[in-house]
């Protein structure tokens, strides 16, 4: 039986996200905060259609974030 | 309360004279304090202090709705008799308030349920001038009030020049926080109070970008021009900076069109909506830093479906709190 050689070294690559990749992360959230505010307020003012764009909004950005982040972390 | 609106107010409340105490003393400004307090607690939206001086004693009509004539006088105590009203010239301080309309009745005009509206607010205005006559009284001061419903003096004025709001394309008054939806009422007293200053909140600047008022109107009463013009031809009224509208054909609309009275001006106003979503706490601040973008604000307001009217029916499914208003909306001078 041909011995085997273990001559291959495993690296663990830990990448530190730079700093503004939290400040984009926390805009996010706020932004789907707010956005969530003026959707669930202008239900409660009856102004329906507003309701829906806030909420519409609210929907579209928080999917593109996390979509940007999915492919950022397959990167 | 008492209802029903007299000039000298309901007289019931006992003086300080008949309890055997000194009538109140205060400052001015504490004076201003404790009306602002009542005055909310009676139910009035908002409320500010001028005084009458050469100028603005011209706001006071020269004859009351029922022919009488108002009268100024060197007397102390005001009265009244068949033909007149005599108001001392020691009542001179002005006290104008406004009271809530409900935006989801008024978004419905020109319907039945649009126009009660107004009737409701004149209700409850008068139990609060009774209220703050009487109120008074009980201080040892007088509160001349409206001898009836619109009396008195040019309501919209006093409000300005009390800094409650400021003059619109509507060529009526728009108050920062409740926008048109507040019927707007005057008194005058003998006590002496801290006075107000007009405001600019950008309100009649962002009218030059908007004209949905006028735009909306069924009879095109409202003006179109870009800046207040100052002037009305139609009335010759001149001196103040207003945008006029044909009363005429706004009055002949209400008869002919809606059968009832309108105001599908104040209900498509930008400023008549609530104030619960924070959107609009940015676009007032932004409106009044940067007027530039006024045209813009204008188009959003129509893209999130803002000020469109809403059918009479519809108003009857509605989960609403007392009088249809939020009497929880904080005011700038309290
Ligand atoms: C007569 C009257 C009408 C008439 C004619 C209006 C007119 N301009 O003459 C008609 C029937 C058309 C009418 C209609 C309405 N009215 Co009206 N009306 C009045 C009333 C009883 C008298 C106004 C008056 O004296 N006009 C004659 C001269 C003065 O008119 P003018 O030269 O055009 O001047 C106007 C402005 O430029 C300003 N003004 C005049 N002089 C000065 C001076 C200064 C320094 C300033 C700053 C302003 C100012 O005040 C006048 C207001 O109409 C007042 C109550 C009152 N006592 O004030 C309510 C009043 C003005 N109406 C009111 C309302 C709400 C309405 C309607 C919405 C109807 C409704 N559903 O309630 C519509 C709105 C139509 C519109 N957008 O134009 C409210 C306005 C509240 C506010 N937020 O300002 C008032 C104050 C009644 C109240 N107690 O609240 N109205
Ligand atoms: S009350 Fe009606 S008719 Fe009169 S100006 Fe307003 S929208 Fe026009
Ligand atoms: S609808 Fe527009 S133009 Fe008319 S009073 Fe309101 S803000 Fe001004």
């Amino acid at each position: 039986m041909a011995q085997q050689v273990v001559s291959k070294k495993d690296y663990i690559e830990i990448r530190k996200r730079p700093w503004y990749v939290y400040v984009i992360g926390l805009l996010w959230i706020g932004l789907i905060g707010f956005l969530a505010q003026n959707a669930a307020a202008s239900a409660q003012e009856l102004e329906p259609r507003a309701a829906m764009v806030f909420w519409v909004s609210a929907a579209v950005v928080l999917l593109a974030g996390v979509v940007i982040a999915f492919l950022r972390s397959r990167k | 309360m008492l209802a029903g609106k007299k000039f000298l107010g309901p007289q019931t409340a006992p003086t300080p004279e008949s309890r055997g105490v000194p009538k109140w003393t205060g400052t001015p400004e504490e004076a201003s304090k404790m009306l602002r307090a009542a005055m909310r607690h009676f139910s009035a939206a908002n409320c500010g202090f001028t005084v009458l001086d050469e100028n603005t004693s011209k706001l006071i009509y020269s004859k009351d709705p029922d022919g009488k004539e108002l009268i100024f006088t060197d007397e102390v105590k005001a009265s009244e008799t068949d033909k007149q009203r005599f108001i001392p010239k020691s009542c001179k301080c002005v006290m104008a308030y406004t009271v809530q309309m409900s935006p989801e009745t008024m978004r419905r005009s020109p319907t039945m349920t649009g126009g009660q509206t107004t009737t409701l607010a004149y209700k409850r205005a008068e139990n609060i001038q009774a209220s703050v006559q009487e109120f008074l009284r009980g201080l040892g001061y007088q509160g001349l009030g409206e001898s009836s419903t619109n009396a008195l003096g040019i309501a919209p004025a006093f409000g300005v020049l009390t800094g409650l709001g400021e003059m619109s394309r509507l060529n009526r008054m728009i108050s920062p926080e409740f926008g048109p939806m507040v019927r707007v009422f005057k008194l005058l007293m003998d006590l002496p109070v801290a006075v107000d200053k007009p405001i600019d909140a950008g309100i009649m600047a962002f009218c030059k970008a908007c004209k949905k008022c006028a735009e909306a109107c069924l009879s095109q009463s409202l003006s179109l021009t870009p800046s207040p013009p100052g002037r009305c031809e139609a009335r010759g009224t001149t001196g103040h900076k207003a945008y006029f509208e044909d009363s005429v054909s706004c009055m002949t609309s209400w008869r002919e069109k809606a059968t009832t009275n309108c105001g599908i001006c104040f209900g498509v106003c930008p400023f008549a909506k609530k104030d619960k979503a924070w959107i609009h706490e940015m676009v007032k601040v932004g409106m009044s830093v940067a007027p530039f973008a006024d045209s813009f604000f204008r188009s959003m307001d129509d893209a999130f479906g803002y000020g469109a009217q809403a059918s009479g029916e519809s108003w009857w499914n509605l989960d609403l709190p007392e009088y249809g208003i939020d009497s929880s909306q904080p005011v700038g001078a309290v």
